[in-house]
């Protein structure tokens, strides 16, 4: 890849030679070369204690490089432009559905009403009128996982992030996420890297999986994925099969070296 | 009313039974009053002694209470302060444990020296016994966040003053109410210890001062009946904080949403 690359003005992450070493002996990422475009909607998948939580850390500047770089062209260099949703949906416990959604607006001294207005679209985005007044505890797995994404969302972020964010949830819940997190990002064209452990989710969501290897994680390959509708009876198809196969072909090869 | 029924009255009931054999015992092995009174001797002299018993109990409640409020502030705001930095937290916290370990009762003495008996003695001796389980408490609350919120709202350009008010302190709440339920014992106690080391006689004594006073002059059954409106006035901060904690949590805390068994 070449900085003309870079300058290519629908890019929006470009990650160049990022090596991050925890300890002298302890490498977590090596020579990790990414381009995301504006609107895609990249996966990494890895096995567990790959790196690639560490690489969205990195991307997200929650977490500095040992070398190399991560540049984000195109993405303002401000509070709200970038959305990070973790593993669980940490939400705080002493605070309404409604509330919690409104945090991270708080930081940025928004005035009550928009903060309201913008926290109920939110809600409303991922399925949870109603549930305002609710608090977490009173919330399934599932829910509480829409509220973090809605907490998220309600910044308009350009750039969204997300660490393994449905590894958690069953099976129906996670493949009715999965429908939802499609639907809201490709409406809003939002730029999206999806870190996960799951071959078919990553294939289900993605324009694009980027597969990386066992410690030290590189980047064994990237496949892109051939279909643009996406619905459930997608997973039943033998391309969507097919697709999977490769990737996990992939997955194996980065285990085995 | 069947369940507040159901609640108390297995324990009343054991009251009853253990009242029953404490007065069978002391008619029968005719023990004398001053050794043990019968419960009814008790009951009869907390009759005759009221005013006395009244005035020591509003004594120590507005020592125990002044106690309890002057380490809750000093616990607290101490916590906050030990929260801010590790530095601050690994030089002065073995202090904290160090003046937890100190007997009380040994430092009483000098409270005389410095400012005299009375309450000002009384009140030291509850604040230093009722400090340590705030203090320890609010502060384990105060750094036990959750580091991905704390990364969530730093990458919002949220600073530390932000952080702490949304999260850190609002995360301190349960800890904080459980030191408190153990202070609000120890505070009456501390104050009780404090009366009977410390205490003066007279309209201001408490009832630490009436234990030993009656104590010494055999009135047994008097020593009784302020061993029990003592023990009331414990279960009263106790029952206090427990009141104010489902008030300030009662919607969000699981402590406060178990089911009734």
């Amino acid at each position: 890849m070449t900085d003309s690359d870079i300058r290519s003005d629908r890019i929006r992450v470009a990650i160049r030679d990022l090596e991050k070493r925890f300890s002298k002996d302890v490498v977590a990422l090596r020579g990790i070369n990414l381009d995301v475009q504006e609107g895609e909607f990249v996966s990494l998948v890895g096995p567990s204690g790959c790196g690639k939580s560490t690489l969205l850390k990195l991307v997200a500047e929650l977490d500095y490089p040992t070398s190399g770089n991560v540049v984000r062209p195109g993405i303002a260099d401000l509070p709200g432009s970038i959305g990070f949703v973790f593993q669980d949906a940490h939400l705080l416990p002493w605070r309404t559905v409604h509330r919690n959604v409104e945090l991270l607006l708080e930081i940025q001294n928004l005035s009550a009403n928009e903060r309201h207005r913008r926290a109920k679209e939110a809600l409303a985005h991922v399925g949870l009128e109603g549930f305002e007044d609710a608090y977490p505890r009173q919330l399934s797995g599932g829910m509480k996982m829409r509220v973090s994404l809605a907490r998220t969302l309600v910044l308009n972020p350009q750039l969204f992030l997300l660490d393994e964010p449905f590894g958690a949830l069953d099976e129906i819940t996670r493949e009715k996420l999965n429908d939802d997190l499609v639907e809201l990002t490709r409406s809003s064209g939002l730029t999206t890297l999806f870190v996960t452990h799951s071959v078919s989710e990553a294939v289900y969501l993605s324009n694009r999986v980027v597969v990386i290897s066992d410690r030290p994680g590189t980047i064994v390959d990237e496949i892109s994925v051939p279909f643009n509708e996406r619905h459930r009876s997608l997973r039943n198809t033998q391309e969507f099969v097919n697709t999977c196969a490769v990737v996990t072909e992939m997955l194996y090869r980065g285990m085995e070296k | 009313m069947r369940r507040i029924l159901e609640l108390i009255g297995p324990p009343l009931l054991v009251l009853v039974i253990v009242l029953g054999l404490w007065s069978l015992a002391v008619r029968l092995l005719g023990i004398p009053a001053f050794v043990l009174p019968s419960p009814e001797q008790v009951f009869e002299t907390a009759i005759v002694e009221s005013e006395r018993l009244m005035s020591g109990f509003r004594n120590t409640l507005v020592a125990s209470t002044v106690g309890l409020l002057a380490a809750t502030v000093v616990g607290v705001l101490g916590a906050i302060i030990l929260s801010t930095s590790r530095v601050l937290e690994r030089a002065l916290y073995p202090w904290a444990v160090v003046l937890q370990t100190v007997p009380v009762v040994a430092l009483a003495p000098l409270f005389v020296l410095w400012v005299g008996p009375g309450f000002v003695s009384v009140v030291l001796v509850a604040f230093i016994i009722a400090l340590f389980p705030i203090l320890a408490n609010t502060l384990m609350g105060l750094v036990s966040t959750d580091p991905a919120l704390i990364d969530l709202l730093r990458m919002q350009g949220a600073g530390r003053a932000a952080i702490f008010r949304k999260i850190r302190l609002p995360n301190s709440l349960p800890y904080f109410f459980t030191g408190m339920r153990i202070s609000a014992g120890l505070a009456v106690i501390g104050t009780i210890v404090g009366e009977m080391v410390v205490g003066r006689g007279g309209e201001k004594a408490g009832l630490g001062y009436y234990v030993v006073f009656s104590a010494t002059q055999l009135k047994t059954d008097f020593v009784f009946a302020t061993i029990i409106v003592s023990t009331g006035l414990g279960i009263a901060f106790f029952l206090a904080m427990v009141g104010l904690s489902s008030l300030v949590m009662g919607r969000w805390h699981e402590s406060e949403l178990r089911p009734n068994t």
